[in-house]
């Protein structure tokens, strides 16, 4: 039977050109040429592609020695990624042991939970901008607490936490979703016999549950750590970065350089060094559950 | 797990989050059905007293827009509404007919190693402004920039690794011995493929061919580097509203990005079942 | 000695108990089977002893002391689940060790109970192999010994053969009969397959519908099934079942089903026994009791509706009108459609009354020709 497939093998692989010739062309000539660009001091204000001087490692060097700015944006992304993570992972978490309870009304609960995460970034971005407003809901509802007029968009910490919740709004249903799923699919009797064995409910969690859902953890945390490093619609709606530079992410950094500074080939270059860090940290990541990725099955 | 009730204390819990979770939507619905005079009202109210369609009749009337005369923005959300329409449709619709092909071919005729995940989450890791910066060179060498044929072709490539890998995870749950019998059959491999594997994941395909829509219709930055008088979508309609009157148009704004929501949210409750799998590129199953 | 006393479980939006004031004592060192249908409440009883679930009403004793408030990890009962619900992420060592590690033992203890169990078991060449590597017989022996080391009195069985191979069942079988004589366990099993039952069991509760039809040792249940609904259900196959009255024609004896009569080999009935239609009684005979007949006037003539080759037998089933039985040919040698006659022994008669019970005593008067 298996020959149907087997012979010819190259047959049947002509399947896979189509894809492959858009993926070159749209995909992989960018890649190239950014890369090419970004080994030169290219930038159209001040002259042609092709009067481009090659200029080797000075972009990359300068982004690492000299760039705090830069320097700074990637550290600011990795703790807005640290933050909202763990919140979101927490939160989502919690909201998915409730929902391994019975109650009524259990479909609606968890279709109104999945909201946030259908809403575009650019609305999440707009609305969030509208609730931090000085004379916004978030305020009204804080000075009922006793905390009056807070600045959000003037003070670098709040614009930071504001970012933080709009994040965690926009995305802890995700994490919910995906413990969810990873939850319901653990077999029940291992838990029982764990339970007549005399295992603790908590025991019975980190022993059992805990490592059964590991790897779907991990597929989270890649997912979102990947979508984090990528963040830009909604801080670019709700603080454009600011103040100052407070809530600069590498993309929306990234964005200026080459869409408002028109330094397109260090923006270029500071783009291959992200992609470059992300790839080693989802490498790491994922090493754990790859045979789950690959459908291997032993 | 277990089934048992909520406890008591379990109960508010899930009510206050409920609340937190729908609050800003009803914030935005809100805005969106208040007069202009409760736009931006001190202190902010919640719910008009006098609740209005006005905001969505003057988004597509040119001459109402102006009439606020703010910052230079004149134009209707009409174009944009096509422009996203335009762009996201015929994207997905690319997106998916290459990526079925494609996911064929991986699942049925090569061997996956690590790379490839890899290469296509990669894909998916790299921040779109530096994904940008060569489409924007290309593009205004081959004046490609500010046309919808441009645009379509960066949603079809960024979208493509995602569509291919997630058919893939569905194809590769089909027996292939279905496939094979019609092979045996005399069908072609092509036509075994078209009339045994694409029915059987019909369910799959609905499901990524709505993730991509969600994907391109919420897409942002692109549309916004490249557009420039032909060009427009929602987003970037949206973001302009707010960019050019530091939030005037509130009432506006907000019914532009209640239109904008609304099919998402149908999308999303329509493939409910295959988020979890389709948002992790079929690592998880159910 | 355990004692289940008017043992009820109901869950809620079920109309029907699943466990009905079921009564049973097990004594001491025995093995029981509870054996049933699926879904006659055999796994709820498990589930009530081990405490997994609470009863809804009645009692769980254990040498007179009331269990049902004590907490689970605390009745000294252990549990094999049907698919055994190993700890996949962990080794076979950590799954024999888990019952002793939530309890914080110390680690020297721990270590030597695993090791005994292991060896116990014939799992020490294993002990460091990760358990979703395991085959079937392996992962029931690790199931086994992570309850064993725990050290319980009582051991309960789900369906303890059903996901093993042939070959394995034999083996778990002659495990299971050791774990009894050497470590004096008594053993609590539930299976829908009287094979399973007859194999391991001392003494056998047949279940049906949240109640037990009878409890009896597994040597005797067959030649004494108390109630028709268990003949019905033991035996491979069952007991054939008629229903009907007793009438005189011409000078026979005969039962009548429907419009079918059975030419009975008795010369009378006792006075225990009464004629006519109005008094019903369920009529059983085994398919093993029924032999193939030339004889002109035999007890039942049909044709063969249905043939099951069983490689050493064949189970002939016979029909006429809306009578079937079933009886067995050793040589394989009958046809679809062909007539048959088949004659049997008077003995081998079983009379139940109106409601199912067995009658006891001397029935019938043979023929003496």
């Amino acid at each position: 039977m298996a020959e149907a497939y087997g012979k010819p093998p190259n047959q049947g692989r002509i399947l896979t050109i189509p894809g492959q010739i858009v993926s070159l062309l749209v995909l992989v000539t960018p890649l190239v040429v950014a890369l090419y660009m970004s080994f030169t001091d290219w930038s159209p204000t001040r002259s042609g592609l092709k009067d481009a001087s090659f200029v080797g490692l000075e972009n990359y060097q300068e982004l690492l020695i000299y760039d705090h700015r830069f320097l700074q944006a990637v550290g600011r992304t990795a703790l807005l990624a640290v933050i909202c993570l763990s919140l979101e992972f927490v939160l989502g978490l919690g909201l998915a042991t409730l929902f391994l309870r019975t109650f009524r009304g259990k479909r609606f609960f968890f279709s109104a939970f999945l909201t946030p995460m259908m809403v575009l970034p650019v609305v999440v971005g707009y609305t969030f901008w509208m609730l931090f407003q000085s004379n916004g809901p978030v305020n009204q509802v804080l000075a009922l607490l006793g905390l009056q007029g807070l600045e959000w968009f003037r003070d670098s910490t709040l614009a930071f936490v504001a970012v933080v919740l709009t994040e965690v709004w926009h995305w802890t249903p995700l994490f919910f979703l995906i413990l969810f799923s990873g939850l319901n699919a653990v077999p029940e009797n291992p838990i029982r016999a764990a339970v007549i064995l005399g295992a603790s409910p908590r025991q019975v969690f980190w022993k059992v549950v805990f490592p059964a859902i590991k790897p779907v953890i991990i597929v989270a945390f890649v997912i979102r750590a990947m979508e984090v490093i990528k963040i830009f619609d909604e801080v670019f709606l709700l603080t454009r970065g600011g103040p100052g530079s407070a809530t600069e992410t590498i993309s929306l950094y990234i964005y200026k350089l080459a869409f408002n500074d028109f330094q397109l080939a260090y923006g270029a270059a500071a783009a291959f060094l992200v992609l470059a860090g992300s790839l080693v940290m989802v490498h790491l990541l994922l090493i754990p559950v790859r045979d789950q990725l690959l459908e291997r099955r032993d | 797990m277990l089934n048992r009730p909520l406890s008591y204390w379990q109960i508010p819990v899930l009510i206050l989050a409920l609340a937190l979770t729908l609050f800003p939507v009803f914030w935005l619905v809100m805005t969106a059905i208040k007069p202009p005079i409760d736009w931006n009202a001190s202190p902010a109210i919640w719910v008009p007293s006098e609740p209005t369609l006005i905001n969505f009749r003057t988004l597509f009337d040119p001459a109402a827009i102006r009439a606020y005369g703010v910052g230079g923005v004149s134009q209707a959300a009409t174009k944009a509404v096509i422009g996203s329409i335009l762009a996201s449709v015929s994207a997905t619709f690319l997106a998916m007919a290459l990526g079925l092909v494609s996911a064929i071919g991986l699942s049925r005729y090569s061997r996956t190693s690590w790379a490839t995940p890899l290469v296509i989450l990669s894909g998916r890791m790299f921040p779109p402004a530096a994904i940008a910066v060569p489409f924007v060179i290309i593009f205004s060498l081959t004046s490609l920039m500010d046309t919808y044929p441009g645009l379509i072709a960066i949603y079809t490539a960024v979208t493509l690794p995602f569509s291919t890998w997630t058919l893939k995870s569905f194809v590769d749950d089909l027996p292939r011995e279905m496939e094979e019998a019609a092979m045996l059959d005399g069908k072609s491999r092509l036509m075994a493929h078209l009339t045994v594997t694409v029915p059987l994941i019909k369910g799959g395909l609905f499901s990524t061919a709505m993730l991509v829509f969600i994907l391109n219709w919420s897409e942002y930055m692109f549309a916004q580097v490249l557009s420039n008088t032909e060009l427009s979508t929602i987003p970037v309609q949206l973001a302009k509203y707010v960019t050019a009157t530091a939030g005037t148009l509130y009432g506006v704004q907000a019914a532009l990005a209640v239109l904008a929501m609304v099919p998402l949210i149908l999308a999303g409750f329509f493939i409910q079942g295959h988020l979890a799998r389709g948002l992790t590129f079929g690592a998880i199953k159910k | 000695m355990i004692e289940l006393i008017e043992l009820t479980k109901e869950y809620p939006g079920s109309s029907q108990p699943a466990v009905d004031r079921l009564n049973l004592t097990i004594f001491k060192g025995e093995t029981i089977a509870l054996l049933g249908p699926s879904g006659c409440g055999k796994t709820s009883v498990l589930s009530m002893i081990v405490g997994l679930e609470k009863p809804t009403a009645g009692d769980i004793q254990i040498d007179g002391q009331s269990i049902v408030k004590v907490p689970v990890e605390k009745r000294g009962i252990g549990l094999v689940f049907q698919d055994y619900a190993i700890f996949t992420s962990m080794t076979v060592r950590g799954n024999l060790a888990f019952g002793l590690t939530v309890r914080k033992t110390p680690k020297s203890e721990i270590a030597s109970k695993v090791n005994d169990t292991a060896s116990f078991l014939g799992l020490t060449p294993i002990l460091d192999v990760k358990a979703s590597r395991l085959s079937g017989s392996e992962l029931q022996r690790v199931a086994l010994g992570r309850t064993l080391v725990t050290r319980p009195s009582i051991l309960l069985l789900d369906e303890p053969l059903s996901n093993l191979e042939p070959e394995a069942r034999l083996a778990t079988r002659q495990e299971l009969r050791r774990l009894r004589q050497e470590l004096g366990l008594t053993i609590i099993y539930v299976t829908h397959d009287q094979v399973e039952a007859l194999s391991l069991a001392d003494r056998l509760a047949i279940m049906s519908f949240g109640r037990i039809l009878q409890v009896e040792k597994t040597s005797v249940i067959l030649e004494k099934p108390k109630l028709v609904q268990v003949a019905q259900f033991l035996g491979s196959p069952p007991m054939n079942i008629f229903q009907g009255f007793f009438h005189q024609d011409n000078g026979y004896l005969a039962f009548r089903q429907g419009a079918v009569d059975l030419r009975l080999p008795f010369k009378s009935l006792s006075p225990k026994v009464e004629l006519g239609s109005a008094r019903f009684y369920h009529l059983g005979l085994r398919p093993e009791d029924l032999d193939f007949t030339e004889e002109s006037e035999p007890f039942f003539r049909g044709q063969v509706s249905g043939l099951e080759n069983r490689g050493f037998d064949s189970v002939v089933s016979l029909a006429n009108g809306n009578l079937e039985m079933k009886a067995l040919d050793p040589q394989n040698v009958f046809t679809w459609g062909e007539t048959v006659a088949v004659k049997a022994k008077a003995e081998s008669f079983f009379l139940f009354d109106k409601s199912g019970r067995l009658m006891e005593g001397q029935l019938f008067e043979a023929n003496h020709d």
